[in-house]
């Protein structure tokens, strides 16, 4: 902190004090070099931001990357599992099919059998007869129930196989999707070290570095909120008391804007 | 009313009615051999019971083989779906199989198919 004794200070200009601190406040336009400053403040603003902007992107693809990277793995896992599960359906289809051969041969019989019940005639062919009916009537039943389970997993492997088919469109997309992630994360490191050669030539250029520009952006704040409280409260307070009352803190800060403007 | 043993079957959809002094056995459709210069509806020979028989096309399905007795040799019905064997009630120019009248297959028809293949050969 910097009071009015600061001895390293210039000494006060005595028709300075005598135009008053809002007087001198309240001069004329700013110069060309608060001018260039300002100016100079935005472009750091702006490359600040852009490096901001940049850094954000290049994470969010990064994150973007992992995420497809899993996706990927986990949608592999789907297929294959799906293949095999279509591959068993298949087989069970398969077996479906066995089954409703064994059932037609096994009517086919029972009816052999009930032919030949009717050419034995008398009561052991009605008995025969009778047996070789009721076993044509399991297996035609069987036969019925055989098929529709066959109808139905030759559906499911239908559906299987769609489905897998979609999860591979799905995985296509997603490789797709991960190399426009990995060209766009090589663009935004591109674009960083074009923001970092940017910052060195901006530093060249304009003498100055965004550690600097934002200490002095912030002391500009203080300042303008300085002013603001000084004209609130101009007309309300005596001029004199409101001087008598600031001088102390800021006397050290007029003779350093008063030496300036005699260099200048 | 008197029974009738025999088969009953299936012609494209209509059922018909095989007595069983006609009928030898059914067996799953075997290899049939295309004859040359058959008459239409005649399909081959094959191999069934241990028998060579020709094969005559009744009906459209292929699954199962008629074996028939045709004047004491093994002939071979295609196109028939066996439904029931036993012995049903007899109606005039049939049986009574499901409450409905099934007409007895005529044989006659086959023979004139037959002839014709006799002729042809």
């Amino acid at each position: 902190m910097t009071d009015g004794r600061d001895s390293k200070l210039p000494p006060a200009d005595p028709k300075r004090k005598q135009s008053g601190l809002l007087g001198f406040l309240r001069r004329g336009p700013l110069k060309q070099e608060s001018q260039t400053f300002l100016e100079e403040n935005a472009l750091w603003r702006a490359h600040e931001l852009a490096e901001r902007a940049s850094t954000e992107v290049t994470r969010d693809i990064q994150r973007l990357r992992t995420g497809l990277g899993k996706d990927r793995t986990a949608l592999e896992s789907i297929v294959d599992r799906g293949r095999a599960l279509a591959r068993r359906s298949e087989d069970f289809t398969r077996s479906s099919q066995r089954l409703i051969d064994g059932y037609e041969r096994l009517a086919l019989l029972s009816l052999n059998t009930g032919l030949e019940a009717n050419r034995i005639g008398d009561k052991a062919g009605r008995a025969l007869g009778l047996v070789a009916e009721d076993i044509r009537s399991h297996a035609s039943t069987g036969g019925e129930l055989a098929r529709g389970l066959g109808d139905s997993l030759g559906e499911l492997t239908r559906e299987l196989e769609s489905l897998v088919e979609t999860i591979e469109h799905s995985r296509s997309v997603g490789n797709e999707l991960a190399q426009a992630a990995e060209r766009a994360e090589t663009a935004g490191a591109e674009g960083q070290r074009a923001l970092a050669e940017i910052r060195e030539r901006l530093k060249k250029a304009t003498g100055s570095d965004p550690e600097t520009m934002r200490a002095i952006a912030e002391v500009t704040e203080h300042a303008r909120a300085l002013v603001s409280g000084l004209g609130t409260l101009t007309g309300k307070v005596p001029e004199r008391l409101v001087i008598a009352a600031v001088r102390p803190v800021l006397e050290p800060l007029l003779r350093l804007l008063a030496t300036d403007e005699e260099g200048a | 009313m008197s029974g009738a043993a025999g088969l009953v079957a299936e012609r494209d959809g209509a059922r018909v009615f095989l007595p069983h002094g006609a009928v030898r056995a059914l067996v799953r459709m075997p290899k049939i051999e295309p004859l040359p210069r058959a008459p239409r509806g005649v399909l081959g020979l094959a191999l069934a019971l241990g028998e060579v028989m020709l094969v005559v096309s009744v009906g459209s399905a292929q699954t199962d083989l008629v074996v028939c007795d045709w004047f004491g040799e093994a002939l071979g019905l295609a196109g028939l779906v066996p439904v029931r064997a036993g012995t049903f009630d007899e109606a005039p120019g049939g049986i009574l199989f499901e409450d409905r009248l099934t007409p007895t297959f005529d044989l006659d028809e086959v023979g004139q198919l037959l002839l014709r293949t006799g002729s042809a050969a």
